[in-house]
């Protein structure tokens, strides 16, 4: 493996970074990053829950429709249930990890497709939040604490970014520190080995379906306090960046294997490429395809550099 | 003999094939030292070798797939070829191959994955002209008197009309002349009564001058088709005879290069004559605990099988493929459900998983390695180490220093090549590779361990060395039951052995084994049947 294969993605943040702290005036600044850090941390979230299940070699095509329920369940238990603020939270996020779990026995005690099984369980969850929200915007009665919370102040590091360093320290010590995150490893690297080790291959692949889901949950209750109101049809628009935070983070650090601060890395890349060139005035158009771009570009060097390695 | 001299007759048409001095290493070992071999043109030549002869590696190199060492000279028809051979070359010089899998796809008819391999006949817009294909195809088909209908589905097919199919795919359209065939272990999963519609098949190919390499480990086969048998022994050319002068005796003493085998072979208990590691085997005391036993165990191809393996014994189990015993091993680790009978471990009650066997003790070597067993991508440290994850640290906390301690002392221990830990596992050998997988179980100090094909593909010296793992194991008290189609290695590595074929144990041989009857038994069961 060259050199440039398994750094290039932190190479090409370093970069940019250079370049825009060059070339845009405000890019280095204390707000534009507490911006860039609030707005980004709840794909972080997204992101490194629906890693687990890449981890052990399936996939989570739900995420997107979790936080989307998620979201809205909580802004109706909220404002018209009268639920306190950290009961209905708890609900969102049981929510997400009921979805989880859902998807985990289909995957794993039906042997189910992961593609289709998540897919399906997306389906039903963005039909029952269309089914809560009626179609309608939901933004009265949101609970002032969460938005506080969530949307935080001009001076000081935002909150949200600390939830999401703290749910990656935790996802980096696991899955690099203790034995279970190298059984799950296992798992993605070869399912039928890890089998035949005793290694409990189903409630791993379950346990990742958990906690994506319950990450998930979490990362719809924070949203709600971030955007301050809850609406149906959100939910596709954060899956692609969420998987494709995981894939790009498996192109660095440990090159070909899913790994968190790989995914930490991809998605401040995306972040900060995205920032520097809506500073300087890039249309809204630019950021799907700039996200698509990245992934390609990034994705592909990494197959080849691992060809030439191996030839 | 080297196959050089055997070369045509003057006048004749120059050999199909001619490889003459071919060499293959894989990093220290030595898996093909010099080989010649020549394939008359019109003649079916047949490659036969066991386990680990470098009969696959042969074929690999011939197909393009290895690059050799080095090799003084490949001729294919008389035109000199250079190695490795890409897939066009190999068309072009008019080598056609079909291997085990055949690669056809059972969805589609006969006529569309012949054309698969060629090119589909197309009308004058370029679009596929279905009628054509058909005729083309069906002119094959007859030229090879293969009697299936074009739009029959393949899947519908006999196992010996599907090999006819990818034949008739190999030869199929604007290829040019064809020269040589090599045919891979093509009947491996056939019932016998179909094998002689084939070899019908076969001769016909012979007709125009085309030679057949005939790749199989059946030794019935090369009686009833081939002309001539080359044996490949440890990497070398062990004879290349006319088959007239072969009996299945001389093969087999070839094949294992023991001496000559007794006239009668059921009743004399034979002298070794091949220096055994029996010697050097203690048998532990009859009296030791019996630590696996099965009763009557039935499963798809098991049909009532029975036998107690006792702690520091070796017991080997050996038949042709598809006898039951691969089968064996995956019930007894509980990856597939017996239908009748029992199985018992001494000190483990409760159902066979895979999970519950690996805590009471029990380790289960898989055959296919690549596929069951290894975490490619990762290092020979991640390999090792899931094997011991229960006993490094907590279970919040992966002791690593003890577990690069411990995947230290097991490269140098179990001597696996390089020795740095840190290697990814897919640069090993196959017999490296093969010391990893097996040392992660000895290690944790197994009670009952099954051994699937402990050494396919895996070069002589590491063969000898996972056998001494095996016996400081057994001697250590666990209790081996090696699955092994191999008779050199169940007669070196165990104390007793069981022949089994077509689900049944069909002999029992307590101590005194040798190559020659081994072979002869398992031989004689599977031509019986």
């Amino acid at each position: 493996m060259p050199w440039w294969g398994r750094y290039g993605v932190v190479l090409t943040l370093a970069l940019l970074v250079v370049v825009f702290a060059v070339t845009t005036p405000n890019f280095l600044n204390g707000d534009n990053f507490r911006i860039v850090a609030a707005s980004n941390s709840i794909a972080l979230i997204i992101a490194l829950g629906a890693l687990l299940p890449l981890m052990v070699g399936e996939f989570d095509l739900s995420v997107g429709a979790t936080v989307e329920l998620s979201s809205v369940l909580v802004a109706v238990l909220a404002s018209q249930h009268g639920w306190s603020l950290p009961t209905a939270a708890l609900a969102g996020v049981l929510i997400g990890t009921l979805i989880g779990l859902v998807n985990g026995i289909l995957v794993a005690v039906t042997g189910m497709s992961s593609f289709i099984a998540t897919l399906a369980v997306g389906s039903l969850a963005a039909g029952l939040s269309l089914y809560l929200t009626d179609g309608a915007i939901l933004f009265q009665g949101i609970p002032e604490s969460l938005r506080t919370f969530a949307q935080g102040s001009s001076d000081t590091v935002p909150k949200l970014l600390l939830v999401a360093a703290a749910v990656a320290v935790v996802l980096w010590y696991v899955t690099e520190r203790t034995p279970v995150g190298r059984q799950v490893a296992s798992i993605g690297l070869n399912k039928e080995a890890a089998q035949l080790m005793g290694i409990r291959t189903r409630s791993l692949v379950v346990g990742a379906f958990v906690t994506s889901g319950l990450l998930a949950g979490l990362a719809g209750v924070l949203l709600l306090g971030r955007v301050g109101s809850a609406s149906s049809g959100i939910g596709p628009t954060f899956l692609l960046p969420a998987l494709a935070a995981g894939f790009l983070g498996a192109t660095t650090i440990k090159v070909g294997r899913f790994n968190v601060v790989g995914t930490v890395i991809a998605v401040a890349l995306v972040a900060i490429g995205l920032n520097g060139l809506q500073l300087n005035g890039a249309p809204v158009w630019v950021e799907p395809v700039f996200d698509g771009a990245v992934l390609a570009v990034a994705v592909g060097a990494s197959r080849l550099a691992v060809l030439r390695s191996s030839r | 003999m080297t196959a050089s001299t055997h070369s045509s007759l003057q006048g004749g048409p120059p050999p199909a094939l001619q490889v003459d001095g071919l060499v293959k290493r894989f990093g220290d070992a030595v898996v093909l030292d010099g080989v010649s071999l020549a394939v008359e043109a019109g003649e079916v030549h047949a490659l036969v070798g066991s386990n680990g002869s470098g009969k696959s590696t042969l074929v690999k190199l011939l197909t393009g797939v290895y690059s050799p060492t080095a090799v003084a000279g490949v001729r294919v028809g008389g035109r000199e070829a250079t190695l490795p051979v890409s897939r066009g070359q190999l068309r072009k010089l008019g080598v056609r191959v079909v291997h085990q899998s055949l690669a056809l796809v059972p969805d589609l008819t006969v006529a569309e994955n012949v054309a698969l391999g060629t090119r589909y006949a197309t009308g004058p817009l370029g679009t596929i002209s279905w009628r054509r294909s058909r005729e083309a195809v069906a002119a094959t088909l007859d030229r090879l008197g293969l009697d299936v209908r074009p739009d029959d589905p393949v899947a519908s097919l006999a196992a010996w009309q599907r090999v006819g199919v990818a034949v008739a795919r190999a030869f199929h359209g604007n290829l040019g002349r064809a020269r040589l065939i090599l045919l891979d272990e093509v009947t491996a999963a056939m019932p016998r009564e179909e094998v002689a519609r084939l070899f019908d098949l076969i001769q016909r190919l012979t007709a125009d001058d085309v030679g057949v390499l005939y790749v199989t480990h059946r030794f019935e086969e090369v009686f009833a088709i081939a002309q001539r048998a080359t044996v490949l022994r440890d990497g070398k050319v062990a004879q290349t005879t006319p088959v007239a002068e072969l009996s299945q005796a001389t093969l087999v003493e070839a094949l294992t290069g023991a001496g000559p085998q007794p006239a009668t072979v059921r009743t004399t208990p034979a002298t070794p004559t091949v220096p055994t590691a029996s010697s050097a085997l203690t048998s532990p005391p009859a009296t030791a605990e019996v630590a696996l036993s099965v009763a009557g165990l039935a499963a798809r191809v098991l049909r009532g099988v029975d036998l107690e393996v006792r702690s520091g014994e070796i017991v080997g189990v050996t038949g042709r493929a598809g006898c039951g015993k691969s089968e064996l091993g995956r019930v007894l680790f509980g990856l597939q459900q017996g239908t009748a009978g029992t199985v018992r471990y001494a000190g483990h009650d409760g159902p066979l998983t895979p999970r519950r066997l690996a805590r009471a003790g029990v380790a289960y070597v898989p055959q296919d390695r690549r596929r069951q067993a290894l975490l490619t991508g990762a290092s020979t440290r991640e390999n090792l180490s899931l094997a011991w994850l229960g006993t490094l640290g907590r279970p919040w906390w992966l002791d690593r220093r003890a577990e690069a301690r411990a995947a230290e002392r097991a490269v140098r221990d179990y001597r696996i090549v390089p020795g740095d830990p840190q290697q990814v596992i897919d640069t090993l050998s196959g017999g490296n590779q093969q010391k990893v997988v097996m040392s992660r179980w000895l290690t944790r100090g197994p009670r009952v361990v099954v051994l699937d094909e402990p050494t396919e593909g895996v070069d002589v010296p590491s063969r000898r060395e996972i056998y001494d793992f095996v016996r400081t194991c057994a001697a250590d008290g666990a209790a081996v039951l090696v699955l092994s189609s191999s008779a050199e290695e169940i007669v070196e590595l165990c104390h007793r052995a069981v022949v089994v074929d077509e689900g049944r144990v069909v002999a029992r041989f307590d101590g005194d084994l040798d190559v020659a009857t081994l072979s002869h038994v398992t031989l004689e069961a599977s031509s019986h049947v």
